[in-house]
Formats: C-alpha cells, sequence, structure tokens
C-alpha cells in the first residue's frame, strides 16, 4: 500500500478493480483487522479497526480469496457453527442455515464435509456464512471467481438484497463486466495507490469500465514477438 | 537433473528462512548438529569393542529412522512431491538420480553422518579411512533411497482423503506403540545393557540395514576383507531400490489424483433436542462442539489420542509397577494421564489454524476459542484418568483412594490443559492440509522439532504447577482428612490454573491476531 485514501459511501455497491499485486486483498485485510499496517487508520461504521476491533466484527461479514474454511464439518454445520459463534440463537442459527442453503443450491450437499466441496461450492458457502448475521458492511474477495453463471446471478441477487436492505458491500474482482452491471461505485487500483475512482455513472460517463481501467492504469505492451514461439 | 535438484532443495532452503518457519528450520538444523556432534564425540571416545558394536547400529538405525520418521512426522521437503512434476516430461531414471542427490543435502543428513564420519576416521591407515568414508555415504545413500522408495509409493498410492487419513492414524499407533514397547521394558524389568546392546548388534549387522554401518566399524578397528563384502552387497541393493523407486515413479508420475466423498447424515452441530433454543449458546460450548466433530473426523485428532491413551494406560512406567505388586496405593496415581493429556494439547491451534480467521471475525474474545479446544483435551485426560484409577482400583482393592484419585484428576487435567492453552499461542503451528495432494510432502522443515520442543517445555511448567497436587497425593496414603482436603481443593486449584492459563494466552493472542493469521495460513 502506498499512502491509500479510500472512502467508501455507506449503502453502496462498491467495486475494487486493478491488476494484480496492485494491493486490492491486502486493502480488504487491512480494512477488516487480518493484516496490520505498518501505518494508517482504516474506519468501519465511523469505528476505527484497530481501536475497537469487536465493534467492527459484530458489523463485518467477509469472504476472502484464499477460502480455508473449517474443511471438516459439513457445510451445514459450518453455518450453524459461525452463527453460533456470532450469538445468534441456536434456533435462528438453524433457520437462517437452512434458508442460505436453499437459497444457494447446497441443500443437497449440506451433509456432506467441506474438504470435499467444489470452489464454487465453497464460495458460495464462505458466502453464506459471511452473511448469516446481517453484517452491516460484507468484505469479499473475488467472490465471482470459479462461480457458474447459474450461481453468479443467485450471489448477485442476494449482495443486491443486502444492499437494498441498507448493507454496504465491498469487493475485488478482475472481471469489469461484473462490476460494470452491478456496481453503483468503483475504485481503480494501481500499485498500492487509487488511481481512478468514484460513482460509476461519473467515471464511465459514455466509456466502458475496461476502457477507464486501461486508461487509468495504463496499458502494457501487446506486442509480442518471440522467434521461438513462431511454427 | 542431478544439478537442478540439488539446487533447488538449496532454493528451497533458502526460502524457508525468508519466511515465518525460519525459526523451525534453525532450530531443527542447531538440534540435528548438536545431537549429531555429542553422538560424534561419544563414538570418538569409544574403545575398540564398543566401535565394533556400534557399526551397525549406527547405520541400521540411521536407515530406519529415514524409513520410518518421514512417515511419522511428515518428509521436510517439497523435492519428493511427484504430484507438482506430474505436468512435466520427466524421465524417471533421471528425476530419481536428481531427488536421491537432494536427498543427502540439508541439516538433517549432515548430522545424522557425523557419527559414521568420526568412526570412519578412527580407521587405523588411510585406506581404512578412506573406505570408511564411502561406507558412510552408501549408508546415507541407502538411507534417503529406501525412504525415497517408501514415501513415493505411499504418497502415489494414498490419494484418496480417506486412505490418506487412515495412514495418518496407523503411523500414530506405531508411534504410540513403540512408546508402550519401551516402557513395559521398563516395567519387567528388562535393562538396556551391554550385552544387550552386544546382541542387538549381531542380529542387526547380519540385516541389510546394518551391512554398510557394519563396515564402517570392522573398518576402524583395522578390518578389510568382511567390510569390501558387506560394502559390495550394499552397493548391489542400492541399485535394486533405485530401479525398484524408478518404477514406481513412473506410477506415481502418471498418477496423481482421486477423491472420495463423505457424507453425514443427520446433522446440527448442537444435539437436535436443543433445537429450538431461542438462547445463545455460550461460545465455549459451540467451540467444544465443533472440536468433538473434529475428534471424530481429523486422522491428525485422533492421532493424538490414540497415541495418548497407548502411552498413558498401558504405560507410565514407575507406577505400573506400583500397579502390578497390587499396592493399593497405586490408584492415587490414576490422575496424571489427567495432566500429560492436557499439556500435550500444546498445539491447539494447528489443526484447524487456516481457518482461524473465521473463528476470530465472528467472536469478540480469543478466550472462548482457546477454551473450547483445551477443554476437550482437559475432558479426554479426565476421562483416560478415571479409566487408569478403575482399572487399578479394580486390581489392587484400593477403592478408598480412587474418589480421591479422580478428584485430583480434575485439577490435574484442568492444570495441563491451561499450560497447554498457553503454550498453544506461543508458537502455533499449521499442520498438513487435508487436500494436500501428497501427504509425506511439506515446505515447513523443523515444524516437529519446535512442537516437540514446545510441548517439553509445557510438560515441564505442568509438572511445576502439579507439584500442590502431588503433595496432597503424598499426603494422602497415609492422612484421610488430606484425601478429603485434597479432593475439594484440587478441582479449584485446577480451574483457577486452567482460568490463568487460558487468560494468559487468550490475552497474548488478540495482541497478535494478525500475525497468528499470517502464521497459521503459512501455506504448506
Amino acid at each position: 500500500m502506498d499512502h491509500l485514501d479510500l472512502v467508501v459511501p455507506r449503502g453502496s455497491f462498491f467495486g475494487l478493480v486493478g491488476p494484480n499485486g496492485a494491493g486490492k486483498s491486502s486493502t480488504l485485510k487491512i480494512s477488516t483487522g487480518l493484516l496490520r499496517p505498518d501505518a494508517g487508520t482504516a474506519y468501519v461504521d465511523g469505528l476505527d479497526v484497530w481501536d475497537d476491533p469487536k465493534a467492527v466484527k459484530a458489523r463485518i461479514g467477509v469472504v476472502p480469496e484464499e477460502l480455508r474454511l473449517f474443511e471438516r464439518l459439513t457445510g451445514r454445520e459450518l453455518l450453524e457453527y459461525v452463527g453460533l459463534l456470532r450469538g445468534i440463537p441456536q434456533a435462528e442459527a438453524i433457520r437462517r442455515s437452512s434458508d442460505l442453503l436453499e437459497i444457494l443450491d447446497l441443500s443437497e450437499a449440506a451433509g456432506r464435509l467441506v474438504v470435499d466441496y467444489s470452489t464454487g461450492m465453497r464460495k458460495k458457502i464462505a458466502l453464506a456464512a459471511a452473511v448469516l448475521h446481517r453484517p452491516t458492511v460484507l468484505f469479499l474477495d473475488e467472490p465471482f471467481e470459479s462461480v457458474d453463471p447459474l450461481s453468479v446471478r443467485v450471489l448477485r441477487a442476494l449482495l443486491e438484497q443486502m444492499v437494498a436492505g441498507g448493507a454496504t458491500v465491498i469487493f475485488s474482482s478482475h472481471v469489469m463486466e461484473v462490476v460494470e452491471g452491478i456496481c453503483d461505485h468503483v475504485a481503480v487500483m494501481n500499485a498500492g495507490r487509487i488511481v481512478a475512482g468514484g460513482p460509476i455513472e461519473t467515471l464511465c460517463a459514455d466509456r466502458r469500465l475496461e476502457d477507464v481501467f486501461v486508461e487509468a492504469v495504463g496499458l502494457p505492451s501487446t506486442t509480442v514477438d518471440l522467434d521461438w514461439l513462431q511454427p | 537433473m542431478v544439478r537442478l535438484f540439488v539446487r533447488l532443495k538449496f532454493r528451497l532452503l533458502r526460502n524457508v528462512l525468508r519466511t515465518n518457519g525460519r525459526w523451525g528450520l534453525v532450530m531443527f538444523t542447531v538440534a540435528s548438529l548438536l545431537v549429531g556432534l555429542a553422538a560424534g564425540r561419544l563414538v570418538y571416545t569409544m574403545s575398540e569393542v564398543w566401535r565394533f558394536q556400534v557399526g551397525p547400529l549406527i547405520g541400521g538405525s540411521l536407515v530406519l529412522g529415514w524409513l520410518v520418521g518421514p512417515l511419522l512426522f511428515g518428509a521436510s521437503d517439497e523435492t519428493i512431491d511427484t504430484t507438482r512434476l506430474a505436468l512435466f516430461s520427466l524421465e524417471s531414471r533421471p528425476l530419481a538420480a536428481g531427488m536421491a542427490a537432494a536427498s543427502i543435502v540439508g541439516p538433517g543428513p549432515l548430522a545424522a553422518g557425523i557419527p559414521l564420519l568420526v568412526l570412519a576416521f578412527r580407521g587405523p591407515t588411510l585406506a581404512h579411512k578412506l573406505f570408511g568414508v564411502l561406507a558412510t555415504v552408501l549408508t546415507l545413500a541407502l538411507a534417503t533411497t529406501s525412504s525415497r522408495l517408501a514415501l513415493t509409493y505411499l504418497g502415489a498410492s494414498l490419494r484418496s482423503r480417506r486412505s490418506r487419513d487412515f495412514a495418518t492414524v496407523a503411523a500414530g499407533l506405531v508411534a504410540g506403540l513403540v512408546g508402550a514397547t519401551f516402557q513395559l521394558l521398563n516395567v519387567f524389568g528388562v535393562d538396556l545393557t551391554a550385552e544387550h546392546v552386544g546382541q542387538v548388534a549381531e542380529v542387526v549387522r547380519l540385516t541389510p540395514l546394518g551391512w554398510a554401518g557394519d563396515a564402517v566399524g570392522r573398518l576402524s578397528i583395522g578390518e578389510f576383507a568382511i567390510p569390501a563384502v558387506e560394502l559390495a552387497a550394499t552397493s548391489a541393493l542400492l541399485v535394486v531400490i533405485l530401479r525398484g523407486w524408478v518404477d514406481v515413479l513412473e506410477k506415481a508420475l502418471a498418477n496423481v489424483a482421486d477423491s472420495d466423498v463423505d457424507t453425514i447424515s443427520g446433522g446440527h452441530l448442537l444435539k437436535d433436542s436443543a433445537k429450538h433454543s431461542q438462547d445463545s449458546r455460550h461460545p465455549i460450548l459451540v467451540v467444544l462442539a465443533k472440536e468433538r466433530r473434529y475428534l471424530s473426523r481429523h486422522p491428525r485428532y485422533r492421532v493424538q489420542v490414540v497415541s495418548q491413551l497407548i502411552v498413558l494406560v498401558i504405560g507410565g512406567a514407575p507406577f505400573l509397577s506400583a500397579i502390578i505388586d497390587r499396592n493399593p496405593e497405586a490408584v492415587l496415581f490414576g490422575c496424571i494421564p489427567g495432566l500429560t493429556a492436557g499439556v500435550t494439547g500444546s498445539n491447539l491451534l494447528g489443526p484447524d489454524g487456516r481457518a482461524l480467521w473465521a473463528e476470530l471475525l465472528a467472536t469478540p474474545s480469543f478466550a472462548p476459542l482457546l477454551r473450547g479446544r483445551s477443554l476437550l483435551f482437559a475432558i479426554l485426560g479426565f476421562g483416560a484418568s478415571v479409566l487408569v484409577t478403575l482399572g487399578t482400583a479394580a486390581w489392587t482393592g484400593g477403592w478408598r483412594f480412587a474418589p480421591i484419585a479422580i478428584s485430583a484428576a480434575i485439577g490435574m487435567a484442568l492444570t495441563g490443559s491451561g499450560v497447554g492453552a498457553l503454550t498453544s499461542t506461543l508458537a502455533p503451528t499449521p499442520l498438513a492440509d487435508d487436500d494436500s495432494a501428497n501427504p509425506f510432502a511439506t515446505s515447513s522443515p523443523g515444524t516437529g522439532c519446535v512442537n516437540g520442543l514446545i510441548t517439553f517445555v509445557g510438560v515441564f511448567v505442568g509438572l511445576l504447577l502439579a507439584v500442590p497436587i502431588l503433595y496432597g497425593l503424598a499426603q494422602s496414603r497415609d492422612s484421610t482428612s488430606a484425601g478429603i482436603v485434597l479432593s475439594l481443593v484440587a478441582p479449584i486449584y485446577g480451574f483457577g490454573v486452567w482460568l490463568a492459563g487460558t487468560a494468559m494466552g487468550a490475552r497474548r493472542a488478540e495482541k497478535r491476531v494478525p500475525e497468528l493469521v499470517s502464521i497459521l495460513s503459512h501455506s504448506l
């Protein structure tokens, strides 16, 4: 990170885009208390992430990019475990878990160990665990990667419902079409800095987000001239 | 290929020094070199008679240790992992040569070779010394290649999660049985005398495991003919093993994946009877419920429990002799397993450490995460103690001591678990992934060494903290009132230690949450 200054409006559907190594995942980790910054501060809902971690943790849900979950629990047990740890009454935790398993098309796999889940299923169960306690701010790192198009629709609908209910969703992605389609605010990161950002209508005007991204980050050379690759 | 693999091994070791795993490697290097040098010093001062005896023993134990060690504790480098090489178009013969060469590079082989090298240099002439060095190299080559053969074969065979789980538990069982055997030897008065060592050496020198080592021993006292035959035989054996390894490698490179799926019937985390509860559940109970699931499903947990039960219930040598003598006071020792079981839970965050982030974000405090985990070990320790106590009481007739021992066991189990919880936060070590394609490959050398040292310190501290209970036990042998006081005080004392230990551990962990997540998320 390099003097990063980022403000996410409350209730927005916020997309964080950038090339590989731009610092998107680090930004999300610092914002959720999973990575300690050398300097600087991060606030969630007006609360300092490092001064008041308990209050912040109660408000946020997180889906990190590296999805390490409790591999030897079943999908249903995992959701109930996270719900009960969050202090949700048992009956309510069971009800919410069942609802999410149903919506995310995981009911049939609910009794299977998480270690046996596919990457897409892991994304879905991780998202379910992150929204179970109805967070006001949701951090998602590459949530749509490795997820089939039908599941992407379901995930989108779930996230849109959360935003409609007043929650803020912040997610990083490489897929410009998805970000352009669902986000109302976007920030473009490069080399640890925000190089462009704002409401998507203002930022893009009549252009595609990909063009804005390329303009902000700079187009790498696309000329490939490797003689040993020639037939 | 040899040069490539040797460079790869050096690069991997260098890279480990740049990561969080550096201390594990440093401690392993220092510890193994110290042991190697101490053994070398011992060998240097030995008489001719002893040099003749120890040659095959050192050589045989090197080969056997190399063969069994990685299976029990996980191999220490990634160059054995054929799943990482499967996509390359590699010939198995040069590949085997490269992997064999890489095996001999590293602090482990260096330290292991020291005693034999010292023995080789005790040879009377230069020729004896040179042949001794050759025999040392052959011993190391035999140890590493037979180990590679076994690891490659098992790594290729155990592709499914179920078979890996089974292998892990079986390895733990073997380790536990070996430990228990030594305990039982002590109990039945079978001391390892020089005569016994000589008898074992006579057997080992006749087996292929001991040929090369025996050659070093004989060369050191001036023999030549028999060592020459032994070296020729070892060389031939080495060629056979290398050929076998090449065949296994070819199969391993062609077959890298398999899977199986378990469906757990039923299902909620907590019992269904509480399904309609409208109350929040205490986080310690929630964590305990999850740990109980892990106990029945995670092989590392099962290994720990199986090994503990074998060593604790069958072992406990000094106490067993009292039990065998049908001394009723032996019942009082039934509380000891509680202490040791608790203390050995010294890596509570390791088995599912890579998912710790999810728990940390879900709970306001670290304490319930630590307490739920350590409570499981306290319960296991207490259960083992009750078994031992009741069994001993039935055998010796010392039923009057049973209530005291059981009360003391609560205190012991909680004391041990409190210490284990604290040591768990000092140097948490992630265990190999469930989904690792090769269960014997890890990029974290020295992990076992660090864990062993922490556990050792934990046992020492646990014993110190258990002194008041042990003192009470000693008094209870003759005094009923002392027994009553101990029964009342021991559980309270243990609970206090447990609370303090878990609180100190939690406070320490809360201050370094990002660092803990980083250490435990370290890619294995």
